[in-house]
């Protein structure tokens, strides 16, 4: 009994949570409608940068009724400027970006870790991701956001709780730094 | 019969009634496989979505209708769409919402896993209007005594997509508003980024719909801050416009302005263009040792170009010409100018060229095509000094005399060795200045063997010479050969 309440106990402290930079106040507070720029890919896992965009996007349209601008609408342009896949556009690229999808921010991400980690009965995925938040009108940074993750930092007790794969960490950790961004004075479009 | 035949109406009506219940029309698009690489598709994700929303109660176009439109439309990724071909969907197929799926992860070993996006996006606006992802695993999976636990892909397949469809929000769709799609800017294009005064921009932009087919839409564009341009229509939804530079140097930006006929003004950025007047300033430096005060070299010499205000250059041209103005050798590229240039004296074909003054040019253009040039000259030697010697005979010695001859560019080293031809070595000296001197021992009367001379010279620029006099002894000239020499002024015929 008081090794299940110790167990408890150690899910109760839990992992830190995503880490908010601020550089600016945002000028516009309500996230209304944003632009997921092309992830980048910082690690082995094949296609790692795409699962982690599409999820984060879903997520924004999900929970916080965003409208995340088309995915190929994004790519449609980054030619059209001349921006390479796996580049970072600069300042004016994200204003005429912004502009050409009428968005308020444009949010980019860096996929710092992925992998899943197997065991005999489990999968332990990690993922560590940045995310940069950038206004659309000046193309400046406003905030940024750190989060890293692995599965069984959700062990509540026993196996439960354990996040087995890295598709679901990823979409419980885009909750969370929704969450945080709210918390932080995010406000949802219609608030 | 009759009756049988109300029957059978009876039960296909029912059957039909909940396929179309909503009057929603989906397009299931291809499902995306990442765990495929970049062009995998998953089959059964795509099948089983398209029959689970003809169970909701939606009508599904057939694939092979979807295909020929994504053939139409060269449509080669799947997993995203843009607005256009969203919109063309609506016209096309006459779809309401198209349903868009990723395939996140798939993997059977070692414990079965999968992963998936599905997006619903309404066509009227290219707006979406449902997202679900999640992943799931067969260890999230712990039933009583193990029943009905999935055991692999095919088992966690429709669990995990029957969870996440079952957040659709049917009623939604029912009430989707089926207006006509917006205007939606497809290209913009503005050029020159970088112009002199004067000198014409255009900017093209291309719309979808046309504008004016279905909406009187005014096409503008706002150049700076309140200056408009019209816009012409110089093919079907292709605008354009061209302009010239103002005569000041500023950075200007670009909107394009689309007015509706019912008023509503929507903008967009298209970006800017700087406008420069201004020449780049530079300088080139040859750097080497200096003969007469100026730069010379013989074997390569380093030019570098030296900015007064650095800024990017959108080509660049240089060139060596000789004393007779004619260009030896030349180099244009279009990329950023490199710190230094290096050359060995040689012409385009690889040839040494003549000793000589040769001319360094170069010439730089900025992005907004303003030229500047910068010249420098240089000296090219590339002989070696001529050493002389000579010896002379007196009453107790015989002395040698180390002399080169003529040239501009100073000595910079000397080495002289005098020594038998046995090796017997009586000279074995180092110095800079020239001439020098060496005072030797007469040779004995019966001296049979030579005396021999190896004399190397080097100057300031690394011409180098090494010469082997063979017999010192007969460089010695003596008082009458000298007076016989002086008697000589006018030409005689020698025998």
């Amino acid at each position: 009994m008081s090794l299940l309440f110790c167990l408890g106990c150690m899910s109760c402290s839990g992992p830190s949570g995503p880490i908010v930079q601020r550089y600016a106040p945002l000028e516009q507070e309500r996230l209304c409608k944003v632009a997921l720029l092309p992830f980048v890919n910082n690690t082995r896992f094949n296609q790692g940068n795409t699962i982690v965009q599409r999820i984060f996007g879903s997520e924004l349209a999900r929970i916080a009724g965003v409208e995340v601008v088309r995915e190929g609408d994004v790519r449609k342009v980054y030619p059209q400027l001349r921006i390479y896949p796996n580049q970072v556009p600069d300042v004016d690229q994200i204003r005429i970006l912004g502009s050409r999808l009428g968005v308020d921010y444009l949010i980019l991400g860096t996929v710092s870790a992925m992998e899943e980690n197997f065991s005999e009965q489990h999968v332990n995925p990690l993922l560590a991701l940045n995310l940069e938040v950038h206004e659309a009108q000046s193309g400046r940074v406003m905030w940024t956001t750190y989060h890293k993750k692995e599965g069984r930092d959700y062990r509540t007790i026993m196996h439960f709780g354990l996040v087995n794969t890295v598709t679901e960490l990823c979409r419980v950790m885009s909750q969370e730094i929704l969450d945080m961004w709210f918390s932080e004075g995010l406000k949802k479009c219609g608030e | 019969m009759l009756k049988k035949f109300f029957v059978i109406s009876g039960l296909l009506l029912v059957l039909l009634i909940p396929m179309t219940a909503y009057g929603v029309t989906v397009a299931v698009f291809p499902v995306e496989d990442l765990s495929r690489g970049r062009n995998g598709y998953n089959a059964p994700l795509t099948e089983f979505l398209r029959q689970n929303l003809a169970d909701r109660g939606l009508e599904v176009i057939s694939s092979e209708d979807l295909m020929a439109f994504m053939v139409r439309r060269r449509i080669r990724w799947l997993g995203f769409l843009d607005s256009s071909n969203i919109y063309e969907a609506y016209e096309d197929l006459g779809v309401d919402v198209v349903m868009l799926g990723t395939v996140s992860q798939l993997q059977e070993k070692p414990i079965p896993s999968l992963g998936m996006i599905l997006t619903a996006v309404e066509v009227k606006n290219a707006t979406t209007l449902w997202s679900e992802s999640g992943g799931m695993s067969c260890a999230d999976i712990c039933n009583l005594l193990g029943l009905s636990e999935p055991e692999k892909i095919d088992d966690l397949l429709p669990v995990l997509a029957n969870e996440l469809l079952n957040s659709l929000p049917l009623d939604r769709l029912a009430s989707i508003d089926k207006g006509t799609p917006p205007v939606e800017v497809e290209y913009t294009s503005l050029f020159p980024k970088h112009a002199r005064p004067g000198e014409e921009i255009r900017c093209s932009v291309r719309l979808r719909p046309a504008a004016g087919q279905r909406d009187e839409t005014q096409v503008q564009l706002m150049v700076g801050d309140n200056d408009y341009v019209t816009m012409n229509e110089n093919a079907p939804s292709l605008y354009e416009a061209t302009w010239v530079a103002p005569n000041r140097n500023e950075s200007i930006p670009v909107s394009l302005v689309l007015q509706s006929s019912a008023g509503e003004k929507q903008v967009y950025y298209v970006g800017h263009y700087q406008v420069d007047d201004s020449a780049p300033k530079l300088t080139i430096e040859a750097r080497g040792k200096k003969v007469n005060d100026s730069v010379a070299f013989s074997q390569k010499i380093y030019v570098y170009p030296q900015w007064q205000t650095p800024e990017p250059v959108s080509r660049w041209s240089f060139s060596i010409k000789n004393a007779d103005g004619e260009i030896i050798a030349n180099l244009t590229e279009k990329n950023a100018l490199p710190k230094h240039f290096v050359w060995k004296g040689q012409k385009a074909d690889g040839k040494k060229v003549d000793e000589g003054v040769y001319e360094f040019i170069l010439k730089v253009w900025d992005r907004a095509g303003n030229e500047t040039q910068a010249a420098t000259k240089i000296n090219f030697y590339k002989n070696p000094p001529v050493p002389l010697l000579t010896a002379d005979i007196t009453e107790q010695e015989l002395v040698v005399t180390l002399d080169r001859g003529e040239g501009v560019v100073p000595t910079a080293f000397w080495s002289a060795k005098i020594l038998f031809s046995d090796g017997e070595t009586l000279v074995d000296q180092q110095g800079s200045e020239l001439p020098v001197e060496f005072h030797l021992p007469l040779p004995a009367d019966d001296e049979t063997r030579d005396l021999e001379g190896l004399i190397e010279i080097q100057d300031i620029l690394g011409n180098k010479i090494l010469r082997r006099f063979s017999s010192i002894m007969q460089l010695v000239t003596t008082v009458e050969e000298i007076e016989d020499d002086a008697e000589q002024d006018e030409w005689v015929i020698e025998f």
